[in-house]
């Protein structure tokens, strides 16, 4: 009886967490269908002023941005999981000369984002004449020290005596890391898939350093400039937010298993 | 050939490792090291940052940082604690509170941004409750980084919430049983056992809600600009003005390895914690 009270009250709390939570996208979404008068108000648009999607659309090659942004996103998120997995398989079931140590860089280096160090990556990136290019927008940040260690975590789970079995069937280490280690570790590069894909299709720093033409700027970077130029439009800024909100939206309503199973992994040790 | 291989699967990563964090992150500690017109070894550029707009922006990014703290560790782990209870639609609960974390950086910043206007919806709904909303952004400042921690800790409470509750969720039933056994209350069961068993989790939600304030660049540069009055000027904006805007490389140099330290600091308690739990 008394759990069953406790229970209610949860969902109580947590639903009005909830609405909380969810009311500036709700507000947003709503305004963007209004005036530049009657934007900032709350509640439900007079009339629904669809016109305000078509005509912010319109202002440029938002297409384009949006496969810019697939296409970083996309392969970022493919590179750090293979790399992750391959060094991971080394940091878990090898013992060798040095390991401690490559695992120290590895942690040390955890908290060394893109974000904190993007002063001299710029530095690279822009010795490397990669300014402005998809490789300077990717190959920089290929690699992560959280997804090496979320996949060092994950295949010391895996059985040793799988690996010991094939190695004794004669199979060499590329065979086992492709026809063992990838396909018991599915659920975990798909976790480091999806975390590195979300970070960077919502990231603006990276982009707004990398890129510096029209046609070479991502999602996040289009939007912020699009804000700056039609400050006076507001409805119109609003518009362009939720269409940038809505490929990730959809993502996650369909692979929301993964996103959840995604911080559970990180949890177990 | 067979002690090679361990060496060739993580050989990628470390280069990469080296090449881009590593080896980028000794060549600005010289370049701060430089002065403007080639001077070397020099600490004219540290000295800069000696004065009181730089210091402010320290000041900010720890208050940043520590408010930031604030809401979100007890929120999330209120969140976690309610979600673990047995209750109804918890599923669509649960991927409610992570949805923020899906949102492009810059939308959460134009959203909060546009809220947080004198007229803006969070002052009409504070309206609604009889409370005359302050003017958040503008004025003399007071104002502006709390709104900006209420709209950084939107995007993380969730996200953290259900790091909490994985951890909840790998608490072993018996020993609740136990408890029960013995006759504990609640209050005694959650003090030693719910508390006690989500150490590790708790450690790793604070260095990580650490370094997502401490980093954070776009909603400070969307929401506020780092204004009013430098009031919100936190170090990854100042840094990124210092270079792209002012082209002070040096001094950005220097900035940039503040906050480099700060990382490298929570790099190592984070080391610590790891290690050790891993043993």
């Amino acid at each position: 009886m008394k759990k069953r009270m406790q229970n209610k009250i949860a969902t109580i709390v947590l639903s009005l967490g909830a609405i909380i939570l969810i009311m500036p996208l709700f507000w947003a979404f709503l305004s963007s269908f209004k005036t530049t008068l009657d934007v900032f108000e709350f509640g439900l648009p007079d009339k629904w002023h669809f016109s305000n999607y078509i005509e912010a659309l319109s202002s440029g090659p938002w297409i384009r941005y949006f496969i810019n942004s697939a296409i970083m996103a996309g392969s970022i998120a493919l590179a750090q999981s293979f790399c992750g997995a391959l060094a991971g398989y080394s940091l878990a079931k090898f013992n060798y000369y040095g390991k401690n140590f490559i695992f120290a860089i590895v942690i040390g280096t955890l908290t060394l984002s893109q974000q904190v160090v993007f002063l001299p990556l710029f530095i690279v990136v822009s010795s490397l004449n990669w300014i402005d290019t998809y490789q300077g927008l990717i190959v920089p940040v290929m690699i992560a020290p959280f997804s090496i260690f979320l996949a060092r975590q994950y295949i010391s789970g895996i059985s040793d005596s799988l690996i010991e079995a094939a190695r004794i069937d004669g199979a060499n280490e590329p065979r086992i890391f492709l026809s063992i280690i990838m396909p018991l570790s599915k659920p975990m590069l798909l976790v480091i898939f999806i975390l590195a894909f979300t970070a960077f299709y919502n990231n603006l720093l990276w982009p707004l350093i990398v890129v510096r033409s029209e046609e070479m700027q991502t999602v996040a970077l289009a939007l912020q400039q699009f804000k700056s130029a039609w400050y006076y439009r507001p409805e119109l800024v609003l518009a362009v937010t939720i269409i940038t909100i809505l490929p990730m939206t959809v993502i996650f309503f369909f692979l929301q298993k993964y996103f959840l199973q995604g911080v559970s992994i990180q949890v177990e040790k | 050939m067979k002690k090679i291989w361990p060496y060739i699967l993580v050989g990628p990563a470390l280069i990469f490792l080296l090449t881009f964090r590593v080896g980028p992150t000794i060549y600005i500690l010289i370049l701060s090291l430089e002065s403007r017109n080639g001077l070397f070894p020099t600490l004219i550029n540290y000295e800069r940052l000696l004065n009181p707009r730089f210091i402010e922006v320290v000041f900010n990014s720890f208050y940043y940082v520590a408010g930031g703290i604030a809401v979100v560790v007890p929120t999330s782990l209120i969140v976690g604690l309610l979600l673990d209870q047995a209750i109804k639609g918890r599923g669509i609960l649960r991927a409610v509170y992570f949805y923020p974390f899906t949102v492009v950086m810059t939308a959460v910043g134009i959203i909060w941004g546009y809220s947080f206007r004198p007229s803006g919806f969070v002052n009409q709904l504070l309206g609604y409750i009889g409370i005359q909303g302050p003017n958040w952004l503008g004025g003399s400042g007071i104002f502006a980084m709390p709104a900006l921690i209420i709209a950084t800790s939107w995007r993380y409470i969730g996200y953290f919430a259900l790091i909490f509750l994985s951890g909840l969720q790998t608490i072993p039933r018996s020993l609740y049983d136990a408890a029960e056994v013995d006759g504990a209350n609640s209050f005694q069961i959650f003090w030693y056992i719910t508390f006690h068993q989500l150490k590790p989790i708790t450690v790793f939600v604070l260095v990580f809600s650490t370094i997502e304030f401490l980093r954070q660049f776009a909603l400070p540069l969307i929401i506020t600009k780092g204004g009013p009055f430098n009031k919100t000027n936190v170090l990854a904006l100042e840094i990124y003005e210092r270079a792209f805007r002012y082209f002070e490389i040096n001094e950005a140099a220097a900035q940039s390895m503040v906050l480099i330290s700060l990382a490298i600091i929570l790099s190592i308690i984070l080391y610590n914690v790891i290690t050790r739990v891993m043993k």
